[in-house]
């Protein structure tokens, strides 16, 4: 229960950031675990940007065999998807968090 | 049908069964001989009775009955003698047949049909028919039992008379039983005599009395007579003979018999009914000739002539000769056509002939028309590529989010290790902004930054139009951009005269003309609206861009309708391009030639004559192109030109009782809203296409609404050609008052569209006042006071009444040599310029950017103000013209043109007071906003709104000290009176004294100077004195104790 806790504590936090639109977890099979999107942008998050970051991290790994994929910022016309990838093997998670900064939260 | 013709050779044709049967026997026939081997077999029957002791076998032929075919033959063949062959074969009994020439008689026979008469089988239960049983209806017709005239009459047979027997007579001889059923009854003599003798002559049977005693049998026989039968009344006959007599029993006993056949016959028959269908015993008709024979006579075959009858004979010894061998041979030899003894070959001889029969055939494919349709409701897509989103469940979930932590696939430990970079990047975003554009911005600078060339830095004049009949030496007053074409303007030209001189021809009209100038061609306006007053104002309706509305002079309101005309400008646009573009090529570099060609062009007579104003034009126009020369080809090409123009009358104008008094001044279409008789405003909804009201303000003042459907204002039953009568009124009128309680001169008028309904409304005025009112008429009040608020904002004229496009309550006026920044219920201003050079006359918004005004003034420059760069003079002045220019307007954008849009397309239209219209094209700089531009502007006036409320609270200290410095004034002037007059009191008594011939002294001089230069002309007096003294002391002149006095 404590890391329950350590998981909502985190995502208060950063959604106390301005203009913080939304944030999901995402595990390696694309499957959101945590969100505060509604479902139907969940889903299509969790497909899209994890589709994505495995393409981003591919092109980095064969640049550069030693190399990996840290963070990933996405800046479109409306907001920025920020997102944090974590390639352990046994457990594959992306942090995605989506900010729009001119929006007053 | 047909027969076998199986002759050695096989038919040519495989297969090929000969089908005529005429051919085919007679092919039979004649090949009896050479191969030895025939037939035509009637049935298998025939066959079987070929003898097998026999040398020859007798096959019947010549019969039309069936035949069997090739392959039935020698079957009963084989089963008689293998010697004697008399079958039809095809090519295998080359082996058999061929070797044994057996001949086959051929003899006729023909086949009886003979129907057997089956007997019914008796029925069980009824008594059985008799043995000679013939139906009732097939024996012969029933013997009558009278006899027949010669013309087939019937007469009473020989032996009997027929007699009329009444009733009584009847009963007296017992004969009262007869009647349908028994006609026949017998008497014998003795009754009748005795009656006779009984009742004498009128017995019935006197008359044949002497027959009756001759008749030679006994009984008598009596009959009735049905239906007077012999015609001669009688009822009743009497048998007078025994031959008669035995007849009539005859006819009795077989009429008896038949009825009691039929009786058997009918329980037969209905016995026979009872039956079940499949038990009932089907009589044997005897065949009854109904013409079907004569077409079985004609389809069947018979032999024209005899049948040929042969023996071939061979001695039985001569079977199994020795020189035969016979052997088995494979198969495939066998067939094998070179072994074969006997080959198929054509015999001409026996070619057939075929019936030709024409048969066609055509396949139709059906034709089914189907189809289906898709609903559309759920967009399409492929099967295959249907997917639905993987999930897990929310037990799942929680378990991977409860993982603890340092354990593997700790969500919590994840997410701690993510963070600080999440964060940095949010906070990072936070304090820059993310969506500006650099690269814009970079642009802009370079642009700002005076490093670009003249073209983007200048404002530079891009085409100017002036004609020599409309406009030339007349004062553009009004300019208004068509606002749904581009590159056309309207102006509205005026007599360049003062009022004195308008007030002296006042009354007659004065023909004035709105020019609409299209960019493609310079020298000729597109199109002329005459007005029969000048036009100082007017507007298009900005939702129905054909109707026009303009001020006159005189007060009246004109409305012109060009949804007419634009089919004939399509026309004329289209048909005279190549003229329009040789003269967009400005006519200035274009020579002669060019000229020439463009006067070609245009020399194609118009559809329609113009107005008689346009001839006398025209005229004018040649007369002042010939006194200029033929060097010009402008004019000349323009005095061709000008018949092209069409010109266009207005087509309502107002009443003038009910118009204003004095010069419309300014006319403001009112988009949106619905305005009552009452002076009510009603929003009309959003995106409403309807704009039919407009305001007029004029310096009568008041300002006036109109409604510009103007056939609502024709009464019923009047035709359209009455609109010369028609009274057009406004619906709504608003007196304004000005601050020395006159009527207000106004001039402009400032609506706030985005809130029309609300009724509030800036109006300039010729005194320089600036008015806030509201046109919405108060409830329940007859004269209400409209005017919310009066200013007094300049000292001439406002000439510039215009909101800001951007911040709708800071309003421009611009009026005398300077302008004011306004804002919506403010007292004071929040701006005002420093006072210019020259007097302005025209100002406007910059519709692009928030912080740019442009000023023109009489001197013919433009100023432009960017109040962000600099506030206490404009930021660039350019001279555009040497007259002054009159009136501003920018071209207008639709509004759904994107703002880098109306940056790329910003015109200018100034008109001076020459007639000229310039179409200026501004620089980057201007039509670009900076960057923030508006959030800029909006602290630029909340800077002012500061000041002004700074200054407004530091307005009581400043009163006092005013007071102050006005009191200590007050007292120094009080003082200095007082000492001026105890001067005048002491000079009055030096005159005095002095008055004796003395020449007046510098103190009487003093005196009639004025009050401040008397000290001074003392002191100076004082110096002179002692120099004087001074140097009369040193001439020796003066005694030395003066010397002395007046010495330092």
């Amino acid at each position: 229960m404590v890391d329950v806790a350590a998981v909502d504590e985190t995502f208060k936090r950063l959604q106390s950031h301005k203009g913080v639109l939304g944030i999901i977890v995402i595990n390696a099979d694309g499957i959101a675990i945590r969100t505060t999107f509604d479902n139907d942008l969940t889903v299509q998050y969790a497909a899209l940007v994890s589709h994505f970051t495995v393409k981003a991290r591919s092109a980095v790994k064969k640049l550069d065999g030693d190399n990996d994929l840290k963070f990933l910022r996405i800046r479109s016309k409306k907001h920025e998807i920020m997102i944090a990838p974590e390639f352990e093997k046994s457990h594959e998670y992306y942090l995605v968090v989506v900010q729009d900064p001119s929006r007053e939260t | 049908m047909g027969e076998e013709a199986s002759a050695g050779p096989p038919p040519a044709e495989e297969g090929e069964v000969p089908v005529v049967p005429e051919t085919a026997g007679a092919a039979a026939e004649d090949k009896l001989g050479a191969t030895a081997n025939e037939t035509a077999l009637d049935g298998s029957a025939p066959a079987a009775d070929a003898d097998s002791g026999a040398a020859g076998s007798e096959v019947v032929a010549g019969d039309d009955a069936p035949v069997t075919d090739a392959e039935g033959a020698p079957v009963p063949a084989a089963g008689g003698d293998g010697a004697a062959l008399a079958v039809a074969t095809d090519g295998a009994d080359g082996q058999q047949g061929g070797a044994s020439g057996e001949a086959a008689a051929v003899d006729e026979a023909a086949a009886e049909m003979a129907v057997p008469a089956v007997p019914p089988p008796p029925p069980v239960e009824l008594e059985p028919l008799p043995e000679d049983y013939v139906p009732v209806k097939d024996l012969p017709p029933m013997p009558e039992a009278f006899g027949r005239n010669e013309e087939g009459k019937p007469i009473p047979l020989h032996g009997v008379e027929s007699l009329f027997l009444t009733g009584t007579t009847v009963e007296l001889v017992g004969l009262s039983g007869l009647g349908p059923d028994r006609v026949m009854g017998e008497v014998t003599k003795e009754v009748l005599l005795g009656d006779i003798q009984f009742r004498g002559a009128i017995s019935d049977f006197h008359a044949l009395k002497a027959r009756i005693q001759a008749a030679d049998y006994e009984p008598l026989l009596i009959r009735i007579i049905e239906d007077d039968l012999y015609g001669d009344g009688n009822n009743f006959e009497i048998a007078l003979t025994r031959e008669a007599g035995d007849m009539w029993r005859s006819v009795g006993e077989e009429a008896a018999r038949r009825a009691k056949l039929l009786e058997l016959e009918a329980a037969h028959a209905a016995a026979e009914r009872a039956k079940p269908r499949s038990k009932r015993v089907r009589k044997v008709k005897p065949w009854q000739s109904m013409g079907s024979e004569l077409d079985i006579e004609e389809a069947s075959v018979r032999p024209r002539r005899e049948p040929i009858r042969l023996v071939v004979q061979r001695k039985r010894r001569e079977f199994h000769q020795s020189g035969v061998k016979l052997a088995d041979k494979d198969a495939h030899e066998l067939w094998n056509s070179s072994q074969m003894e006997c080959r198929p070959f054509k015999d001409p001889n026996f070619d057939m002939r075929r019936m030709e029969q024409d048969v066609s055939v055509q396949a139709v494919a059906p034709l089914r028309e189907t189809s289906t349709q898709s609903s559309g409701a759920i967009p399409p897509r492929p099967a295959n590529t249907q997917t639905r989103a993987l999930d897990i469940d929310e037990d799942a979930k929680r378990e991977l989010l409860q993982r603890p932590r340092s354990t593997p696939g700790s969500v919590a430990d994840f997410l701690e290790r993510v963070r600080d970079q999440c964060e940095v990047a949010l906070v990072q975003n936070e304090i820059t902004n993310i969506f500006r554009d650099d690269l814009a911005a970079l642009n802009d600078e370079a642009d700002g930054g005076g490093g670009g060339s003249r073209k983007e830095t200048l404002v530079s004049e891009a085409q100017s139009f002036t004609h020599l009949t409309y406009s030339k030496n007349k004062v553009v007053s009004a300019i208004q951009w068509l606002p749904h074409r581009r590159g056309v303007v309207a102006v509205a030209c005026t007599e360049a005269q003062s009022h004195a001189e308008r007030v002296a021809r006042m009354g007659r009209t004065a023909p004035a003309h709105i020019l609409l100038w299209n960019f493609r061609d310079p020298i000729h306006p597109e199109l002329v609206l005459q007005s029969p007053w000048e036009v100082f104002a007017f507007q298009f309706n900005p939702l129905q861009p054909d109707l026009l509305t303009g001020g006159c002079y005189n007060g009246q309101v004109v409305m012109w309708d060009l949804s007419t005309e634009v089919d004939r400008l399509g026309r004329r646009t289209a048909g005279g391009s190549g003229g329009t573009a040789g003269g967009a090529a400005k006519g200035v570099e274009s020579g002669g030639s060019s000229g020439a060609a463009k006067a070609q062009v245009d020399l194609t007579p118009p559809p329609s004559a113009p107005a008689g104003t346009i001839s006398t034009g025209g005229t004018g126009v040649a007369a002042i192109g010939g006194g200029t020369g033929s060097g010009d080809p402008t004019g000349g090409s323009s005095a061709d030109g000008d018949a092209h123009i069409p010109v266009v009358k207005h087509r309502f104008m107002t009443d003038t009782q009910f118009s204003h008094h004095q010069v419309v001044t300014d006319l403001q279409w009112l988009p949106g809203v619905e305005i009552s008789h009452r002076g009510k405003v009603t929003k009309l909804g959003e995106g409403s296409k309807e704009c039919n009201f407009f305001a007029t303000i004029a310096a009568d003042g008041k300002v006036l609404f109109w409604d510009v459907r103007v056939e609502k204002l024709l009464k019923k039953g009047k035709k359209a050609d009455d609109l010369l009568d028609l009274v057009w009124k406004p619906i709504h009128s608003v007196h304004l008052i000005s601050l020395i309680g006159m009527d207000l001169g106004g001039t402009r008028l400032a609506f706030d569209f985005r809130r029309l309904e609300h009724g509030m409304f800036f109006a300039g005025s010729f005194d320089g006042e600036l008015v806030y009112a509201d046109f919405i008429k108060p409830e329940g009040e007859e004269n209400p006071d409209y005017a919310k608020s009066c200013f007094q904002a300049h000292v001439g004229p406002v000439i510039a009444l215009e909101r800001s496009p951007f911040f709708e309550d800071v309003v421009l006026t611009c009026g005398d040599w300077q302008w004011q920044l306004w804002q919506e219920g403010s007292s004071t201003p929040l701006f005002q310029s420093g006072y210019a050079q020259d007097y302005y006359t025209a100002a406007c918004w910059s519709p692009t950017r928030p912080a740019v005004l442009y000023l023109a003034d009489q001197s013919g420059s433009l100023e432009v103000w960017d109040l962000l760069d600099r506030s206490h003079e404009p930021s660039i002045r350019v001279t555009l013209a040497a007259t002054p220019i009159m009136s501003l307007a920018f071209n207008p954008m639709p509004a759904a043109a994107s703002a880098a849009q109306q940056a790329a397309q910003q015109l200018l239209a100034v008109g001076d007071a020459t007639g000229v219209l310039r179409i200026m094209e501004l620089p980057r700089n201007l039509r670009r906003p900076v960057h923030n531009e508006k959030k800029l502007m909006g602290t630029w006036l909340e800077r002012q709104q500061q000041r002004l409320a700074d200054v407004g609270s530091r307005q009581p200290t400043r009163a006092g000290a005013r007071k102050e410095a006005e009191e200590r004034k007050k007292e120094a002037e009080a003082a200095a009176l007082a000492e001026a007059a105890a001067r005048e009191a002491a000079a009055k008594d030096a005159a005095a004294a002095a008055a004796a011939g003395v020449p007046p002294s510098p103190a009487d001089r003093k005196d009639r100077k004025g009050q401040h230069p008397a000290e001074f002309d003392e002191k100076a007096e004082q110096e002179y004195l002692k120099l004087e003294a001074r140097f009369k002391a040193q001439l020796g002149l003066l005694p030395p104790e003066a010397n002395g006095g007046t010495a330092f």
